[in-house]
């Protein structure tokens, strides 16, 4: 299926669930989406980006893609409802940056390539995107334990954050490509590795 | 008129609650945050995907609200509720010395939010203050408080095993969370390397195995999902909600008020008793007394300083019971956050294991116990866990496609991570006072918190760092990552010693049975009145200096002493 057709035809269930779990009550499909078009929800070309941009990042193989799992509508709701003006900037600006490098390599909008197409030149601009800088005077060095990475490109770390993140809490990553079990039961402390082992879909064992 | 208040319902009131309704006393439990009841406002059972933004709290309401209480691991969108808004709840601190006070003001306080990681002091511990000479000495010793460490471990259940170690004493325990594969392996190469140290499963405050007075008050076995900080709807973690406010309500002699900030207390000028005290109700800021025979401040270290201070008159205007100017001295936490991280490629790879234990790994202290520490006294442990990598990717790796996807699958080596607990001093510089230029709502004084790390502390970084390093190497493992940067004082979360328990009532404010020297009906069993901070996780201490103060005083009012 082209991706301009999940995309309309999806965008409505994805609303849905972008709401349920932003925990937004839905009261019409038209509140839904003035909602979601209030204080820099994704306009229609930015969103046909991002569903190009989260589907090239995370693909459909042999389980669903983060586009079939709803995410970039998830990530639309939460450039509304969860970021602040300064990631809500970034992430678009970031997607800008795709969208203008595709443009100059091929002469064409990023979702309109194909698949390889669109691996290649985001594979490209990652590694620009991603190239580490050094750590701005005054920025902290680590959130608590964990190291904060300086990129060049913070709008295309949050962004691809944002894609990884929500693609491997969705019920499908979770269960599908990892194992998740919310009321594991018993603590087992050995079990051994076989070919079907998958690592737990959260952080353990604690 | 009651026989006792608590004043405060979290780890400490909830005990003393517990002790002092069971001893037949009519007791009046004062919470000066809202109510909140076990299970119904718990957010444990929303599936992973179900959580709004993915967990997180909308950033803009962080930078406004929790500038402060977002520092903690454990503030996310599932647990926002038990956090204050830090613009609501001000306190200020000189401009170079931050000070990071993480706070819960419901009833239940952070016990629903707690660590959960149950240690006791020890002897060394104790006299340690007598025999290097920092701080004043402990009135007690582990003799007076060790059968109370074992009534309150068999309380809340603590699952750990014995390990015959001086610096870290046995207790009472129901099963331990056994250590995985890759933990046996790091265990035996540290053990063998180093024979003065220990790794041993994290004692912990979950119901490994209920027991049946656990069941009794409706606590079930502990279902390893590791959301403990959310709230526990099976009840398995200790938590005033769970565990020891039940069991006070049981008796029928317990009355809860929640909203009920406390503003001060009163005292007989002729008798010295505490007569009264003064709450605000925090929604329609009234003025309203309570009066009882005995008073308990459990209100946690700061608060409880801050009302001993709140209280001053004009026969004491530094507050009450503060002759010894010792009231709000003495802060101390931990030394935290100072971390290491290693791969150990030699951990058996065709092991992994099941559920989300919640616990991990313990280095009981060894330096200044088994091996000397250069240039300072006192010591450290250890805490962490050996896991094994593989799942999300992260972000900042380069690679996108479904190559990203193929690699999440599979297992990768075993990943270790202990970080340090340093023992901080006593001093009397590390103080609260109260900011007379700035009140809160409510019209009080805000606390102003100045406290640093000292240089016996900053010694301890390097060696902290250094034997991090060396026991993941003798585990034939690489250092992939440190943390260097001790977090700033409170980022520990175990505040104490602002009212230090103490056998001279000119230099301490509690006695050894933590009855004020200068108020006899009033005691105080929170970490206010630690003399030391040792190195271990204090809640367990609290809870039985909790425990032992009420029996002390129930017997006291039965004698007609009081």
């Amino acid at each position: 299926m082209e991706l301009a057709q999940l995309f309309e035809m999806d965008r409505r269930q994805w609303l849905a669930r972008a709401f349920l779990i932003v925990g937004v009550s839905a009261t019409g499909s038209a509140s839904l989406s003035s909602l979601v078009k209030s204080e820099g929800g994704l306009d229609k070309a930015q969103f046909a980006l991002l569903v190009a941009v989260t589907d090239t990042i995370l693909p459909k193989s042999d389980t669903p893609g983060a586009v079939e799992v709803g995410v970039p509508a998830l990530i639309d709701a939460m450039v509304t409802n969860w970021a602040s003006e300064h990631t809500r900037r970034a992430i678009l600006e970031a997607l800008d940056r795709i969208d203008a490098a595709t443009r100059s390599q091929k002469n064409a909008d990023f979702a309109a390539l194909s698949p390889a197409d669109r691996k290649s030149v985001l594979q490209m601009h990652e590694a620009m995107a991603l190239d580490k800088i050094p750590r701005p005077p005054g920025a902290p060095e680590r959130a608590i334990f964990v190291e904060i990475p300086y990129v060049a490109d913070d709008g295309y770390l949050k962004l691809k954050d944002l894609v990884i993140s929500l693609y491997y809490s969705s019920e499908t990553a979770m269960t599908q490509e990892l194992i998740y079990e919310h009321v594991p039961g018993e603590w087992q402390p050995s079990i051994k590795v076989t070919e079907a082992t998958r690592p737990w879909a959260s952080i353990g064992p604690f | 008129m009651y026989d006792a208040i608590v004043i405060g319902s979290g780890m400490s009131g909830g005990i003393a609650a517990k002790e002092l309704c069971e001893r037949g006393l009519k007791v009046l439990v004062l919470e000066r945050g809202r109510k909140i009841e076990h299970v119904v406002d718990y957010m444990d059972t929303q599936m992973p995907w179900e959580l709004p933004n993915n967990n997180m709290i909308p950033e803009d309401e962080l930078a406004e609200h929790y500038p402060v209480q977002r520092q903690c691991y454990a503030v996310n969108a599932a647990t926002k509720k038990f956090w204050v808004k830090d613009n609501e709840h001000p306190y200020t601190t000189p401009e170079a010395k931050p000070f990071t006070w993480i706070r819960g003001y419901h009833l239940g306080g952070r016990s629903i939010m707690w660590g959960r990681q149950s240690y006791r002091l020890s002897e060394m511990d104790f006299e340690a203050n007598a025999k290097d000479g920092h701080g004043a000495d402990w009135p007690i010793r582990y003799r007076d408080i060790a059968p109370w460490y074992s009534h309150v471990e068999t309380f809340i259940g603590v699952a750990g095993a014995k390990e015959g170690l001086p610096q870290l004493p046995d207790g009472e325990y129901i099963p331990e969370f056994a250590l995985n594969d890759g933990e046996k392996y790091f265990k035996a190469a540290v053990e063998a390397k180093f024979p003065g140290r220990k790794v041993i499963s994290g004692r912990t405050a979950n119901l490994s195995k209920a027991q049946p007075h656990h069941e009794e008050l409706g606590r079930n076995s502990c279902q390893n999902r590791s959301i403990c900080e959310r709230g526990c709807s099976f009840g398995a973690n200790h938590s005033s909600l769970s565990s020891s406010l039940p069991a006070a309500e049981k008796t029928g002699n317990l009355t809860i008020v929640t909203d009920a900030i406390v503003h001060s207390l009163v005292q007989d000028p002729k008798t010295g008793r505490i007569t009264q005290v003064r709450v605000i109700d925090a929604n329609s800021k009234a003025g309203k007394t309570y009066e009882a025979r005995i008073f308990f401040l459990c209100a946690s270290a700061i608060p409880s300083a801050q009302i001993l201070l709140n209280s001053r008159n004009e026969a004491n205007p530094r507050g009450l019971c503060n002759k010894s100017d010792q009231v709000g001295r003495n802060l101390m936490d931990h030394i935290y956050a100072l971390t290491t991280m290693g791969i150990l490629p030699g951990a058996p790879l065709d092991s992994y294991y099941r559920g989300r234990r919640p616990t991990g790994i313990y280095i009981p202290r060894f330096r200044n116990v088994t091996e000397a520490g250069e240039g300072y006294v006192r010591g450290y442990g250890f805490q962490g866990a050996v896991v094994r990598t593989g799942g999300k990717p992260r972000a900042s790796d380069p690679g996108i496609g479904i190559e990203i996807k193929e690699n999440a699958r599979k297992l990768g080596p075993w990943l270790v991570f202990i970080s340090g607990f340093g023992e901080m001093l006593p001093n009397p510089e590390n103080r609260v006072t109260l900011n007379d230029g700035k009140l809160d709502k409510w019209g009080m004084p805000v606390v102003h918190i100045e406290c640093a790390l000292g240089p016996n502390e900053a010694q301890m970084i390097k060696p902290i760092l250094a034997d991090g390093k060396a026991m993941i190497e003798a585990a034939g493992g690489t250092v992939v990552d440190q943390a260097t940067e001790p977090g700033p004082p409170g980022l520990g979360i175990h505040e104490m010693g602002t009212a230090r328990m103490g056998r001279d009532p000119t230099t301490s404010v509690f006695n050894g049975f933590n009855q004020a020297h200068e108020a006899p009906n009033l005691f105080c069993t929170d970490g206010a009145v630690m003399a030391s901070s040792g190195s271990q996780n204090p809640s367990l201490t609290y809870m039985a200096l909790s425990a032992r103060a009420s029996d002390h005083a129930a017997q006291l009012l039965k004698e007609a002493k009081l």
